[in-house]
């Protein structure tokens, strides 16, 4: 009587499946629980990996959603500078399920997030979207004005969606103690003035996220039922942690705790998928090729083949050639320099 | 012997092709060739080693045009005429927006000022940096933007322009046109591009041109498909030459020479 293991396939052995694999060519990584077709209306999410997944689909024509970027031959760099055509709607890297939660909350009226307004230098910047003005405004007024447009479009974005993909890419982050209000940057960093009696910091646990998960897939099937979820992991370390431990170890367990959120949600319910970008990049068969010197920044290689898994997995006629056909804004600016808040850290350090 | 200018370009050309007569008497002491291609043509045309050259794939001519490439070597200046510098998607940006800024509100998506500035100038930065590239840095050449569209298509009917209507009625549009074209004047310069606005006696109000330089049977009585608020007649082209050789060549026109009839062969 044989093992169990005798009849696996191939791609279930890890030396058939990955070590003797071209890790450009591995087949059976992402097989879709539902289709995404060029028609799809997508939104897109998350942290600044996504920004990838956008740029792609908006780079082949596919129907990503884009409900505030204003038409024209404007250079993507300086659109890009004020927080248009990244995503679906302008609202800047979103790294945690709880902070897309939030918005999403606070779009629909339930709540309004504490310490909206933070200043520098005798400007004001939105405290959920520091980077989309870079300079700030002149008044707090004009911060919530736009704000209040903001939130409508966002609800625009997610009643015109048939597929929301969310990037995954933190679990650690900074929240006002009182209300657990949480920003996409720590307080003092782009804006604002770090108070350790009114803000902390919170590293999710894998509950947490799953809850959050929960609570957002509730939300936004209330605003469009038949709408699908595509959960990815961002693939790219942490910059820096504000935990107690090392950077790796902190690391590892911000991916896995939303390695495993996203894999349970896509047991879980047939309207929620998992692409596994996170999993080609990271691929030990890929001898960290598909990171940049500071092993941190994904390469265009690295983008291209992750999306290449995409195309071919729902498009295949339309994946024969690997480059991207031309995109909406004409792009001629650097391919691979997106708008992190994150690596904001690392800078401002050097 | 008489100094070579070449104007060149798209269809707009053909308001200086019509005032030629009035150029030639005008400036008896220069030689002015006239070089236009419908504007796809033009945008698809080769300038290779110095000479221009329209594709032989896209055989569409204007109609006073016998040549499908000219060499720039012999001219001592050269008028380019036609760049639009994306002028209707700058209108509509800020035509669908309203300035945070500002103290308008209309209900249109918010853009701050900051915003609207770089995004325009970004816009504008590329289509200076497109003619640099097209053209290298000739300290010969002079670029004119496409006319402002006429005063009359505003009104609605057939060539309506909707978005310089919109901006005439938008509170803060003649402020940030006018930074439009000291952006342009900017982006130039930085390119280290030549560029001549249009001269103020050709518009009516900022940012149109008055209606009295419209090619005769092109308003809004003729055919829909003859309509053109868009192309300028004689009288444009000698005012404009005029401004060009007073601002890049110190002439100014022999005295009685005055504006031209409209003449019959345009573009």
């Amino acid at each position: 009587m044989g093992s169990p293991y005798d009849t696996l396939s191939a791609s279930a052995l890890w030396r058939s499946g990955v070590a003797e694999v071209d890790p450009l060519a591995i087949d059976g990584v992402y097989l879709p629980k539902f289709p995404v077709t060029p028609d799809t209306k997508i939104m897109t999410a998350g942290s600044c990996f996504a920004q990838h997944v956008h740029r792609a689909l908006a780079a082949r024509n596919w129907a990503v959603i884009d409900v505030e970027t204003p038409q024209g031959p404007i250079p993507r760099a300086v659109l890009n500078r004020y927080g248009y055509g990244l995503y679906s709607a302008r609202y800047g890297n979103i790294y945690t399920a709880r902070q897309m939660l939030q918005l999403l909350r606070e779009a629909l009226g339930e709540i309004r997030p504490a310490e909206p307004i933070w200043t520098r230098d005798g400007r004001y910047f939105d405290a959920q979207r520091p980077n989309a003005e870079p300079l700030g405004l002149e008044s707090a007024e004009h911060v919530m004005e736009a704000r209040s447009v903001h939130l409508r479009r966002v609800l625009r974005a997610v009643k015109r969606a048939e597929v929301f993909v969310f990037t995954l890419g933190l679990t650690e982050v900074w929240r006002h103690k009182e209300s657990g209000t949480v920003y996409p940057t720590a307080p003092g960093t782009l804006a604002g003035h770090f108070d350790p009696e009114v803000y902390g910091f919170h590293n999710f646990t894998l509950p947490e996220v799953r809850k959050d998960l929960e609570a957002l897939r509730t939300r936004l099937k209330a605003l469009r039922p038949d709408l699908k979820m595509l959960l990815t992991v961002s693939p790219v370390p942490l910059t820096a942690t504000a935990t107690d431990k090392h950077v790796l170890v902190s690391t590892s367990y911000s991916k896995a705790v939303l390695r495993g959120a996203a894999g349970e949600m896509a047991a879980k319910y047939e309207d929620v998928d998992y692409f596994p970008s996170f999993e080609l990049i990271t691929n030990p068969a890929a001898g960290g090729r598909f990171y940049k010197n500071n092993l941190r920044s994904v390469t265009e290689e690295g983008v291209t083949a992750a999306m290449r898994m995409f195309f071919q997995a729902h498009a295949p006629d339309a994946s024969a050639t690997d480059g991207p056909t031309q995109d909406r804004f004409e792009d001629d600016a650097d391919e691979a320099d997106l708008i992190c808040e994150e690596a904001l850290i690392e800078a401002a350090r050097s | 012997m008489r100094e070579k200018i070449l104007i060149i370009g798209t269809s707009h050309t053909g308001a200086f092709y019509t005032a030629r007569d009035a150029i030639a008497a005008g400036f008896p002491d220069l030689d002015v060739s006239y070089f236009g291609l419908p504007g796809r043509v033009y945008s698809s045309a080769i300038y290779e080693g110095g000479v221009f050259r329209a594709p032989e794939s896209m055989p569409r001519q204007l109609a006073w045009m016998d040549r499908r490439e000219i060499d720039f070597a012999p001219f001592s200046h050269i008028l380019h005429v036609g760049e639009r510098y994306a002028l209707n998607h700058v209108m509509r940006l800020m035509v669908f927006h309203d300035v945070l800024e500002e103290p308008e509100r209309t209900g249109r998506a918010f853009i701050s000022s900051a915003a609207l500035a770089d995004l325009i100038r970004g816009t504008v930065a590329r289509r200076a940096e497109r003619l640099l590239e097209r053209f290298g840095r000739d300290s010969r050449a002079c670029f004119l933007p496409a006319p402002y569209p006429l005063a009359r298509s505003t009104r609605l009917g057939a060539g309506h322009e909707y978005a310089l209507a919109a901006l005439g009625k938008r509170a803060h549009g003649a402020k940030w046109m006018a930074l439009y074209e000291q952006i342009i004047e900017e982006e130039m310069h930085k390119a280290g591009l030549n560029v001549l606005l249009q001269p103020r006696q050709t518009r009516a109000g900022q940012f149109m041109t008055a209606d009295h330089f419209a090619r005769a049977d092109t308003d809004q009585s003729a055919p829909p498909d003859k309509v053109d608020h868009r192309h300028m007649n004689a009288d444009y082209g000698w005012q404009v030459f005029c401004a060009f050789a007073q601002r890049c060549l110190g002439q100014t026109p022999e005295s009685g020479i005055t504006a031209p009839a409209q003449q019959l062969k345009t573009g």
